[in-house]
């Protein structure tokens, strides 16, 4: 603690030193018309739990690896617990992290994350906003549970060509936007790719040629690894009219991750010797791709259609072959494969309208169809060749789910009194799986109250069922990891939420918020069944427990903005319950149940050349089940014959408080070109927090000196935490160049 | 210039700064509590098992000071007495002496007047008031300075059968160095009234009667007993974790607690969900004795020469045998057993990294598990010869 108030004392004057500055005031207006049009939308919304962000904030924010994170900026919201560090998990209100709607220009996303979580699947350079719900959900959105991501990518200019190209410290992204028609048509392309590769595959190579001087060519090992990411995005937009557009948007990203070793031996037989090779081959892929089709029509000055047609595939892929080299007179080999595939497949079509009858109703109405395919296959192979009896044992193990989903929505924006609005609406939901039916009505509400010309008072109500379910037999975002529909067995995920809250822009500097929400959710699986990577395929329905979930809160918020200044400070006091009840009776805390959070941002621009940025992180620790209680039996003549330990109720544990300070600095300048290029150097955990990623529970042991004058150990009689940090301080470094 | 004064304070700051840490959990020593053990049958005997659960950082007695026991059957109070270890037993386990010293750690049970042996029974209370389908069983214990626990339980219905169906089989199995022949038994038992919602559980008794009749006339009897092995693996779903296979480690054995469930002596039970039921079918397989009838050879030790010589010829018969217990089990029964085979085996979740550690309980105030149960048994089975490949 000593120490985190030194370094956060060290980071203050560092601030306050700077502050001293004088300051070069240029170039502000920019940064001030956002906020103003940022605020107004805000407080526009009727719908409580709604921040909105565009681009421009997502990318001058912090920056990992030189690589702005849209969820990572998200898990600093109020109300979100971002899980295992570094991941880009995203537990909204008590959610599980795996019920929240992802859209990218209006389609789903089922994997939203590169490298096991560590970044997002957006391209930042690509957004140009996103709407992120917590509560308050409008009828228009659906099939999710806990939050909605709408983001949206930006058109291409269609005037002039431009771009952005970065070189982070993993990868590099590119992006360029033009006219392809001048006026009328234009495109905006996005790559991003890891480039580690020139890095470590030269130093395999290395590696190799220094086995094969050392074992010679035949029998120096080989080994081949190389991780990469990647992922592209395009959107063309053709303008056939003001009113009417159509825009096409293609998104693949994808993880690669192949792995060869070779290894010879050599065997002596007859006096000539015999060399052969054991081979390991494995490779992990997975990722997304989707394209659509969008159309946007003012069909009136009073009517306006969004029509998008879509297709989106997840696709998980691992395989691994091993084969075992012998020698019994000849060449005999014995090789096993398996191959995991898991695909999800989603088609669909939706329509939107919006119809302004009056200036007093705002009425949006659509529907959707879609038409998912969720087939996750096992596929396995051990072989003998050249054995006396050689043996062939194969099998598959696959399951096909074809399922329908449609919905109709209608939702009504009424100005009933000038200091009264609401949002009414409602969505009916069909889902069709396998000859089962679900139908379901989910009601939503919002009312805002106008306090004043800068106060408003806004309560919602939502239900929300999600018809998907992420299979996963661990808490990490494995590979491993499938999607499975809801059954006749396994019911669809469903949730409840009321929302209240206080806004206010108290100055034109400073906005507030104060929000808080209880929500119900049934219907909630867990993996309940022996310790598994791989999900169990054919018997995930029964493998998995079904149980409840609660959580409640209060969150707030102020952001501050000055002219150079801008900060932001949340705060989240929140409980998140479960109920489980072939895990516990009663009702046990979750494992993302943080009492508390905090988030404290500040960004000082402080010359147009010259920007800092710092963030302090806390949460109060995750938790996780450790044994509380221990049973020892004793014999009739005193002897201790068992002793056992007993985990009283799941997630017992609260692991060590969570803290972190991260800092960067922007240093921009002009390029003879004109083109504005920016070295970024940020500075993750700057303190080195470790904090806990995981713990267990271990006897405490002491040092003492034996009496013949040895140094020993010997248990205490206390059990001790013994925390697992992963991450310690990063820093890193990245250019980017606008043009 | 000024900027950078700070910025390398801060710098050295971080560097400064440790990267490791242990904690010391908050809520380690807890108090005590009591840990109850009771699983009512239809049986003649039920059995109590009273423990004492100690806040992990906590010292002090380790058993407690049980102050009164009320099992109630609808209501009304039963008899309960303390069980009294019994003397050793006889010489009858000629593998193993040590089971019959005093010594051993465990005593022997009787199931058809053959002995099975199980760890020692301590701090066992019993009673012998009749229990049977359908009955409602409540406990109370109360110990010196704990908190009185309590629980109830309903005793399910019995299973009724249909139809058993065996059938011997034979496979190949690949294991990563080897390859090797696997025979078994496969089993299909059709059960009335079967429900996803209930929960069931399976015992497979065996027994070999190894008979040697040399070509001298003498006549050599062994008899080998035990427990199939219930391994649910078939060619089509095999390496495939299924219900069965996710509780079948489950041993509901005194290994854990110092507990053997009833008089049926069912230690190699294993626990099931009625929705992996097809039908009202429970198929599985298991690995049993089989019955065997052959002529061999044997050899003498000849003390002149000092060597082995050739003896003669004998004929060796294998009379085996099979007997199902076939069990409803209580919810209770079913998720505490579960929750104890998963806290043993699930190492991913010991490091929070997977759901799935927790100690179920129903004792209200405590820890352990009142459960309940009926059992319905088979006749014994002549066990067919081992199948070809």
């Amino acid at each position: 603690m000593k120490r985190l108030i030194i370094n956060v004392a060290l980071a203050l004057s560092a601030l306050i030193s700077a502050y001293g500055q004088e300051i070069e005031r240029t170039d502000t207006l920019r940064e001030a018309r956002i906020v103003a049009d940022r605020v107004r939308r805000d407080r526009a919304a009727t719908q409580t739990g709604l921040q909105r962000l565009d681009g421009s904030i997502l990318r001058r924010g912090f920056a990992i690896f030189n690589t702005p994170d849209i969820i990572k900026t998200l898990q600093m919201m109020p109300g979100v617990a971002g899980g295992t560090e570094l991941m880009s998990g995203l537990y909204v209100h008590g959610g599980d992290g795996t019920d929240n709607l992802f859209l990218l220009d209006g389609v789903p996303l089922n994997q939203v994350s590169h490298l096991v979580g560590l970044f997002s699947s957006f391209n930042s350079d690509m957004v140009e906003e996103l709407d992120f719900y917590k509560s308050g959900f409008p009828a228009r959105y659906g099939g999710r549970m806990s939050s909605v991501v709408d983001v949206r990518t930006r058109e291409g200019n269609f005037q002039e060509y431009h771009g952005t190209f970065a070189l982070g410290l993993i990868d590099g992204r590119i992006q360029v936007e033009g006219p392809l028609i001048k006026g009328t048509t234009s495109f905006n392309v996005g790559l991003r790719r890891t480039w580690s590769e020139v890095v470590t595959i030269p130093a395999i190579a290395y590696a190799n040629r220094e086995a094969v001087k050392e074992e010679g060519p035949e029998m120096a090992e080989k080994v081949s690894a190389s991780y990469n990411f990647s992922d592209f995005n395009l959107k063309i937009t053709h303008k056939f009219s003001n009113d009417n557009r159509l825009s096409l948007n293609l998104y693949g990203g994808e993880d690669r991750l192949p792995v060869s070793v070779k290894t010879a031996s050599s065997v002596y037989d007859g006096g000539v010797e015999h060399i052969g090779y054991d081979t390991v081959k494995g490779k992990l892929q997975w990722g997304n791709i989707l394209g659509s089709l969008n159309w946007q029509y003012d069909i009136t000055d009073r009517l306006y259609l969004e029509t998008t047609a879509y297709r989106s595939k997840n696709r998980n892929i691992i395989g691994a072959r091993v084969s075992v080299w012998e020698w019994d007179g000849k060449d005999i080999y014995y090789n096993i494969g398996e191959d995991v595939r898991a695909h999800t497949t989603t088609t669909g079509i939706t329509a939107n309208a919006y119809y302004k009858p009056v200036e007093a109703h705002h009425i949006r109405f659509g529907a959707m169809v879609q038409h998912k395919g969720y087939a996750p296959e096992r596929e396995y192979l051990t072989e003998s060749v050249g054995y006396s009896s050689n043996v062939k044992f194969s099998g598959k193990n696959d399951v096909l789910f074809k399922a329908w989903e449609s919905s109709l929505y209608a939702e009504d924006e009424i100005a009933v009194l000038p200091w009264l609005k609401a949002n009414i609406g409602v969505r009916s939901a069909l889902f069709n799986v396998n000859g089962k039916n679900w139908t379901k009505l989910e009601p939503r509400a919002s009312l805002m109250f106008r306090l004043g010309d800068n106060s408003d008072l806004k309560f919602s109500y939502s239900e929300m069922n999600q018809f998907d379910h992420s299979v996963a037999t661990t808490y990490l975002d494995l590979p491993t990891n499938t999607w499975m529909p809801s059954t006749a067995v396994v019911q669809p995920m469903f949730s409840r939420q009321v929302a209240g809250g206080f806004y206010t822009t108290a100055a034109p500097w400073l906005k507030i918020t104060l929000e808080g929400w209880y929500k119900t959710m049934e219907h909630l699986y867990e993996y309940g069944g022996p310790m598994a990577i791989y999900p169990p395929i054919d018997s995930w329905e029964t493998l998995f427990t079904e149980g409840r979930g609660k959580s409640w809160g209060l969150e707030t918020g102020f952001e501050m903005e000055w002219e150079k200044i801008t900060t932001q400070a949340y705060y989240t006091l929140s409980w998140s319950r479960r109920k489980f009840d072939d895990f516990y009776f009663d009702w046990y805390p979750d494992r993302n149940d943080n009492r508390h959070k905090i988030d404290l941002l500040a960004n000082w621009y402080v010359s147009p050349r010259f920007e800092l940025y710092a963030g302090w992180h806390y949460h109060t620790g995750n938790r996780m089940t450790a044994a509380s209680y221990v049973v020892k039996g004793k014999d009739d003549a005193g002897n201790i014959y068992s002793r056992f330990e007993i985990y009283d109720r799941p997630n017992s544990l609260k692991l060590p408080d969570y803290h972190r300070l991260d800092l960067g600095l922007n240093f921009k300048r002009t390029t003879r070109r004109g083109n504005e290029s920016t070295w970024n150097l940020s500075i993750y955990n700057v303190y080195c927090r470790m904090n806990a990623v995981f713990a267990h529970i271990t006897e405490e042991y002491e040092d003492y000196t034996t009496p013949e004058g040895y140094p020993s150990s010997r248990p205490t009689g206390r059990s001790i935490g013994e925390a697992f940090g992963l991450i310690p301080i990063i820093p890193t470094f990245g250019y980017t160049l606008k043009f | 210039m000024k900027l950078r004064l700070p910025f390398i304070f801060l710098i050295l700051g971080c560097c400064l700064c440790s990267c490791e840490y242990n904690f010391y959990p908050e809520g380690l020593d807890k108090g005590s509590k009591l840990y109850v053990q009771c699983i009512a049958g239809n049986s003649d005997t039920t059995y109590i098992n009273i423990q004492k659960a100690m806040g992990i950082n906590s010292g002090g007695e380790i058993m407690p000071d049980v102050e009164s026991i009320s099992l109630k059957i609808n209501g009304k109070e039963s008899s309960i007495k303390k069980y009294v270890l019994p003397d050793p037993p006889e010489y009858t386990y000629p593998d193993y002496p040590y089971f019959e010293t005093k010594d051993s750690p465990v005593e022997p049970i009787y199931i058809d007047d053959l002995p099975y042996y199980i760890l020692k029974r301590y701090n066992m209370w019993y009673t012998d008031a009749p229990i049977k389908e359908g009955d409602n069983v409540s406990l109370e214990v109360r110990a010196k300075g704990m908190e009185e626990v309590s629980a109830s339980a309903k005793v399910p219905q019995e299973v009724v059968v249909k139809e058993i169906k065996a059938s011997p089989r034979c496979t190949t199995i690949t294991d990563f160095d080897f390859t090797y022949r696997e025979t078994y038994m496969s089993f299909d038992i059709s059960l009335e009234g079967a429900s996803p919602d209930d929960y069931y559980g399976i015992t497979v008794m065996q027994e070999q009667d190894n008979i040697l009749s040399y070509d001298d006339g003498r006549v050599e009897t062994y008899n080998n007993k035990g427990y199939g092995r219930i391994i649910n693996w078939s060619e089509s779903d095999s390496e495939i974790m299924s219900e069965l296979q996710a509780t079948g480690g489950a041993w509901i054995d005194s290994y854990y607690n110092g507990y053997f469930i009833d008089s049926y002596g069912a230690n190699s039970m294993k626990l099931v969900s009625g929705n992996i039921l097809k039908d009202g079918h429970l198929q599985f397989d298991c690995s049993i004795f089989w019955s065997e009838d052959h002529e061999s050879t044997y050899a003498i030790f000849d003390e002149d020469t000092n060597m082995w010589v050739d003896g003669g010829s004998l004929t060796v018969t294998r009379d085996a045998r099979y007997k199902l217990l076939i069990y409803k089990v209580s919810p209770e029964f079913f998720r505490f057993n579960k929750a104890q085979y998963l806290l043993e085996t699930n190492y991913l979740a010991e490091l929070g990294l997977s759901p799935s550690t927790y100690s179920y309980t129903n004792i209200k105030g405590g820890f352990g598990v009142l459960g309940t149960l009926t059992c319905t048994a088979t006749p014994w089975y002549p066990a067919p010869a081992e199948p070809e490949q």
